[in-house]
């Protein structure tokens, strides 16, 4: 533990501004859905992968080069969301990063409740795409 | 109350209790947040620091046994911390997505080479001062909730000990003798030392052994 002597010498400069909006509800009630499905996410181990609940389960969906979600037969991702446009978004690997991107949909995507057309993803993400919400994590 | 970090770890063990990962969250988004803008971070990229390090602690806790004997949690905390903010910077860099101060303070090697390797788990004396800082901030403004803490106090405080003003300059500023200036320094210092103690109990603990 500090002694006083360093405390002293700690506070020098030190920024004296009060706690700032990330302490907001939002922030951490994503952090609460984030926590909620981690606790039975039944991919841990398995790298880089998207959560999302389908009645009430916890189901995780691997990510590779390049994963499509939408209704169309030939999504990477089917859900049957009417909500959703038959190719509605795609996650795609660059480098060490995954990028979400939105393949004009007609309702469009939100990460972390704020619309977007392309994203780099951090790890606990939220991406709602019609009914459905998504969580990025990686292990 | 914001429970101290080593039992609120412990019961952290005992399940998924959502009042738990609350009051870890409130002990410790805010000191992680702030170190995350003492590496030149601004606001925006700094959120993504502390969501990173969040969902890293959400994943590691559930298999992480709390041992004073082996080493200090904030060592472990640490180690997350800085390793989320390495992966963080690195992942958005080529993307430009966060602004990034090119160079940190007076030093002329960018951020991610004053970061150290994430794989060394030495920590830097300067790291360390920015740590300790950003728990010392959040500790100042625990104090300054309460209400038996004038204002004043704190203005005087960060006055003569954190802005170092000269002494006379301060004294005249809020109409007080100079010896009651270090007498509010010296209160505060003190403060600010119980108020580690009771938040972060287990460093001390762990140091002592």
């Amino acid at each position: 533990m500090m002694d006083e002597e360093e405390i002293s010498e700690t506070v020098v400069s030190m920024n004296t501004a009060q706690t700032g909006k990330h302490i907001g509800l939002a922030f951490l009630e994503r952090l609460r859905l984030v926590n909620d499905l981690m606790q039975q996410d039944p991919g841990q181990g398995q790298g880089p992968r998207i959560l999302f609940k389908i009645t009430d389960q916890v189901q995780y969906q691997p990510l590779n080069d390049r994963l499509t979600i939408g209704r169309a037969q030939n999504s990477s991702l089917r859900i049957d969301d009417t909500k959703l446009s038959r190719e509605h978004l795609e996650i795609a690997r660059d480098n060490d990063a995954y990028i979400i991107r939105d393949l004009n949909s007609k309702n469009g995507i939100t990460v972390n409740k704020e619309s977007i057309g392309e994203k780099v993803l951090n790890p606990g993400d939220m991406i709602t795409a019609g009914r459905t919400t998504f969580v990025y994590v990686e292990d | 109350m914001v429970e101290t970090s080593a039992s609120l770890l412990h019961r952290l063990k005992l399940g998924d209790d959502e009042v738990d990962w609350e009051n870890f969250y409130h002990l410790y988004a805010d000191i992680i947040f702030r170190y995350a803008r003492k590496l030149g971070l601004d606001e925006a990229g700094a959120q993504d620091v502390l969501q990173e390090t969040m969902v890293a602690l959400i994943g590691v806790l559930k298999k992480f046994e709390y041992d004073p004997r082996r080493g200090k949690f904030r060592s472990f905390l640490f180690t997350i911390v800085r390793r989320s903010t390495f992966r963080s910077i690195n992942r958005n860099k080529r993307r430009a997505e966060i602004s990034v101060d090119a160079h940190y303070g007076q030093s002329d090697k960018p951020l991610l080479e004053l970061l150290a390797s994430p794989e060394d788990d030495s920590i830097s004396t300067q790291d360390e001062m920015r740590w300790r800082q950003s728990q010392l901030e959040h500790c100042l403004n625990n104090v300054r909730q309460d209400p038996s803490v004038n204002a004043e106090t704190i203005d005087v405080f960060i006055a003569y000990a954190v802005e170092e003003k000269p002494v006379a300059e301060v004294a005249e500023h809020f109409g007080i003798k100079e010896n009651a200036v270090y007498q509010i320094k010296n209160r505060m210092i003190k403060r600010l030392s119980k108020e580690m103690e009771i938040l972060f109990p287990d460093e001390s603990e762990a140091e002592e052994s």
